[in-house]
């Protein structure tokens, strides 16, 4: 198939897909109870006020209407204002999603560091101990809370005042308070990602602080994104391993390294990378939880914040942002599949 | 008479036994008899578990085996008591989940034409949805009440089972013994139920575990953020987040305690999934 | 070994030479069967030898002790594998790596699968080369597309940078075979090369078999439930039957005047019709729990006598033959 075909069949796919998250989400917000012009104007207000408000949001016309006003606003590039901030959405988001992403591509690639070769080098050994312990560590990893396992590694890196033996002392010295990104003062923008422009700025002590608050989020989230990843590597590394090409090459004397590295290599991270595709497309939608443990201001906590608000429009905006970040994602690697993997050639 | 009351005994010893051993050698079935064990009988042997004892912030002791909270309540007593509620929920939002989802699915992959295409693309939309977004929002607008959670987290792992039942059922649906079934005119219905059905039910059992431990994680997650179960209610995330302040800052059995009871469950939730599984290859093995 | 009748080939050692080769699988420390009982087999210089039996016979584990590619759980028990008159049981694993592709070489079945679907086909038979030689990566390709152009592949420049998912499945197979002989062994093994490919390019693949092992003065053993297969391409024949050889020797004596009655009972089973009706051999292939004290066949065999109940200390090429 021909490549412009197949990422214009993709791109198709992808916005009946936006179209119904967009939909679903419209209907959950809105079909609520209450009226949301009592919450820009208060109680309080006298019903004229209210009658102006609700004409203005076209919250007295037909819900079918209502969405359709949505999605042509959506068209233009306005997501609406949020009455809790009083800013315009995109606003808001311009200046909550650098933090998201910062923290997302952190924790993969902290992920991947660990996960890939474990898992790799696991399926090598097959009932060894690091077997039994990526065993262990996958399925723990994938069970443990996220929002409680936060809480431990700031249990032991930040708190523990009067339980701590003293070991663990020396580690609080390099554990940030729990309150986000606000410590200190943030590098001079360039990027929004408070490390990247640090470093650009060449401002280490705005770099060390940066990082400092960034490790203990990124580490939660590295281990609950890397526990299905190290799952998938060793389930596939064990399934091409017993593959009758390695062993008829293993028949044919090619050496275990190139084995490994050449022969079964290249059949693991084709779909080990679709995994990652999915995990870093979740990741860059906000991680509701790790950022609320954290109070990292990012996606995830803009969003939370605003439904606790019933302020809907950051809401429905944080949804889409988070499908579309998936979505675009898993399609980039998509097309990189296509690109790469041989067999789609023809 | 006694006699065959005898050897009755002594098959139910042994019965017993093998039930035992069998239980040793897979350790998620006997953790799995523990759990649910606590849950039933656990909340009549533990103290009220909003009765303000006393000591706030006590440490682990013999008294109080997890310590006590803010408030002096027994952590021991709310963590046995949230384990019933816990169960409950995902019991029965995973059971909720299947009754819709599966019928769906299979009738999809049967049917075919644009009924599928038109579940498949909605389920397909759900998967790139923020699924804890959406259930936090619809907690936001109707309230958090415990029916409105079960029914929430239902909803969203319906598109799981719908997906699972499709993918399973597909394959089924051209096979010979479906079409024998077609040809001596037998209703869809009846066909999807005796043919089909009891084909995918053992997938259908190991995912239904698997659903069950994510929609207690659904549970704690979103009662941590303060829209699940209510105060003075005890859940395990509520729990968690009660004690969040208290936890860093030393007093580590507050929070710590709730949190190792959902790791356990959903851990042997996941380990029971993957024995259903395994189980199932080996019988298909020595058929 | 005594009572070891006496081979024809005597001057020089075979090739190949498996005595008593037993082979067991254990569950956990038991032995759990034994499905090679005590296999002899000579595949000496320059021949071309058919290994036929059913399946279950323990052929293609034959072959994989060979290789020494046992599948997990199986066990050598007894019995020794000499390559051109060198031990392989017992031998380090970098000198057998240093034999594979070199001195022996094998194919399987389902050539599609036995080359790796993201690497090109060309690419693979150069790493081979390159395993075994000193040829530098341009030599080594060169010498991949020559291979790819003598074993029939058209247009061989092209097609070696091609994978293996745009190959058919006779050109697969010619593939596999340019792999396997990249390195001149002394020995290919064929491991059912032709099931699954249709009737005209499975006689193609023999005829290209035979001709490539020849011309590089190879022998050749070929595993094949088909005895008709044997006779055709073969000058020796062996017949396995429950883990033993039954009966061995050159093809036409064999295949005419089989000493061996399940050597003639399995030829009745081919010979296609048989007086209106396919003929099927009585009985079924014993388990293979333990060592057996009786022949094999002894409970299908026409021409039982009491003797075939007792051949412990015997080499069981049939005590009647």
């Amino acid at each position: 198939m021909h490549l412009a075909v197949y990422v214009l069949r993709r791109l198709a796919y992808m916005l009946v897909a936006l179209f119904g998250v967009s939909l679903i989400a419209f209907v959950v917000t809105r079909v609520l109870p209450g009226n949301p012009a009592y919450m820009i104007v208060g109680v309080m207000a006298d019903e004229t006020t209210v009658a102006a408000v609700t004409e203005r949001l076209g919250l007295d016309l037909p819900i079918h209407e209502q969405y359709f006003r949505y999605v042509q606003q959506l068209a233009s590039g306005d997501l609406g204002d949020s009455w809790r901030t009083r800013n315009p959405v995109t606003t808001d988001i311009g200046a909550r999603w650098p933090a998201t992403i910062e923290l997302g591509t952190t924790a993969l690639i902290l992920a991947l560091a660990w996960s890939v070769p474990f898992g790799i080098i696991s399926a090598l050994r097959r009932r060894s101990i690091s077997d039994r312990l990526a065993n262990f560590i996958s399925g723990l990893g994938v069970s443990i809370p996220e929002f409680w396992l936060g809480l431990i590694l700031l249990l032991f890196f930040f708190g523990a005042k009067e339980w701590a033996p003293a070991p663990i002392r020396p580690l609080l010295e390099w554990a940030p308070a729990p309150i986000g990104r606000t410590l200190g003062s943030p590098p001079a923008h360039t990027t929004g990602l408070f490390t990247v422009d640090a470093v650009l700025a060449r401002d280490w002590e705005a770099f060390r602080t940066a990082a400092h608050q960034l490790i203990l989020p990124a580490a939660t989230l590295a281990l609950v994104v890397g526990a299905p990843l190290l799952r998938v590597t060793r389930g596939f590394m064990r399934e091409t391993m017993s593959s009758h090409h390695i062993r008829s090459a293993r028949a044919l004397g090619v050496p275990e390294r190139s084995i490994v590295l050449r022969h079964a290599l290249p059949n693991v991270l084709l779909p080990v990378s679709t995994m990652v595709a999915i995990m870093y497309g979740y990741l860059l939608g906000g991680t509701v939880l790790v950022e609320f443990v954290f109070a990292w201001p990012g996606i995830g906590k803009y969003a939370i914040d605003s439904i606790s608000a019933s302020d809907f429009a950051p809401v429905l905006a944080a949804v889409l942002l988070s499908a579309l970040s998936y979505l675009v994602v898993y399609l980039v690697m998509d097309i990189l599949h296509f690109m790469i993997d041989p067999r789609t050639r023809t | 008479m006694t006699s065959r009351a005898a050897t009755n005994a002594t098959t139910d010893r042994s019965r017993l036994g093998r039930v035992v051993r069998e239980a040793l050698r897979r350790p998620a079935y006997l953790s799995m008899a523990i759990i649910v064990l606590v849950a039933l009988i656990g909340p009549l042997l533990v103290r009220d578990p909003l009765e303000f004892l006393g000591d706030t912030l006590a440490g682990p002791s013999a008294e109080f085996w997890f310590g006590t909270d803010q408030f002096g309540r027994d952590i021991f007593a709310r963590v046995v008591h949230a384990a019933r509620l816990d169960l409950w929920v995902g019991l029965i939002a995973a059971a909720l989940a299947v009754t819709v989802g599966m019928p769906l699915g299979a009738l999809g992959a049967y049917r075919g034409g644009l009924f599928d295409t038109l579940l498949l693309r909605i389920s397909e939309s759900f998967q790139a949805f923020p699924t804890l977004l959406l259930a936090l929002g619809i907690v936001a607008a109707l309230g958090p009440s415990i029916p409105i959670l079960v029914v929430i987290i239902a909803l969203v792992n319906v598109p799981v089972y719908l997906r699972l039942t499709r993918s399973a059922v597909k394959p089924l649906v051209d096979s010979d013994f479906v079409l024998a079934a077609r040809c001596a005119g037998k209703s869809q219905g009846a066909i999807l139920r005796r043919h089909v059905l009891p084909n995918v039910s053992e997938i259908i059992f190991a995912q239904f575990s698997v659903n069950v431990a994510w929609a207690i994680q659904i549970l704690a997650a979103l009662s941590f953020v303060g829209l699940g179960v209510q105060k003075p209610t005890p859940e395990w995330g509520a729990m968690v987040r009660d004690g969040a302040d208290y936890t860093i800052y030393g007093q580590w059995w507050v929070s710590v305690f709730p949190g190792l009871a959902i790791l356990a469950t959903v851990l042997t939730l996941n380990y029971l999934s993957d024995e259903i599984r395994h189980g199932q290859r080996r019988s298909i093995g020595n058929r | 070994m005594t009572g070891r009748p006496a081979s024809p080939v005597t001057e020089s050692p075979p090739l190949l030479d498996i005595e008593n080769l037993t082979v067991g699988f254990r569950t956990g420390r038991e032995t759990a069967s034994i499905p090679l009982q005590g296999v002899n087999l000579r595949v000496p210089r320059a021949t071309r030898m058919a290994l036929v039996g059913e399946s279950g016979s323990g052929k293609s584990l034959t072959a994989a002790a060979v290789i020494g590619m046992l599948p997990k759980g199986a066990e050598i028990l007894a019995g020794s594998i000499r390559l051109d008159g060198e031990e392989m049981l017992g031998a380090s694993k970098q000198r057998i790596r240093d034999l594979r592709g070199r001195q022996i070489a094998i194919m399987f079945q389902n050539p599609r699968a036995s080359l790796n679907p993201v690497l090109t086909v060309g690419g693979q038979i150069a790493e081979v080369i390159r395993t075994h030689s000193d040829a530098g990566r341009r030599e080594s390709r060169r010498q991949a597309i020559d291979l790819l152009d003598q074993m029939g592949v058209s247009d061989a420049r092209r097609r070696a940078g091609d994978y293996v998912h745009q190959y058919s499945g006779g050109m697969a197979q010619r593939a596999a075979l340019a792999m396997a002989l990249s390195c001149r062994p002394d020995l290919l093994i064929a491991d059912e090369p032709t099931t699954g490919l249709d009737a005209t390019l499975q006689q193609q693949v023999l005829e290209l078999v035979v001709e490539q092992v020849a011309t590089r003065g190879a022998s050749l053993l070929l595993i094949t439930h088909d005895i008709a297969i044997a006779r055709q391409t073969c000058e020796r024949t062996a017949v396995m039957y429950a883990g033993r050889v039954m009966e061995s020797g050159p093809t036409a004596s064999v295949t005419e005047r089989p000493a061996n009655p399940y050597t003639g009972a399995l030829l009745r089973a081919f010979a296609t019709v048989d007086e209106g009706r396919m003929y099927a051999i009585p009985g079924t292939v014993p388990t293979l729990l333990g060592p057996l004290s009786e022949c094999p066949f002894a409970n299908r065999c026409p021409d039982v006598a009491d003797e075939c109940r007792d051949i412990e200390d015997r080499e069981v090429a049939c005590v009647k033959a």
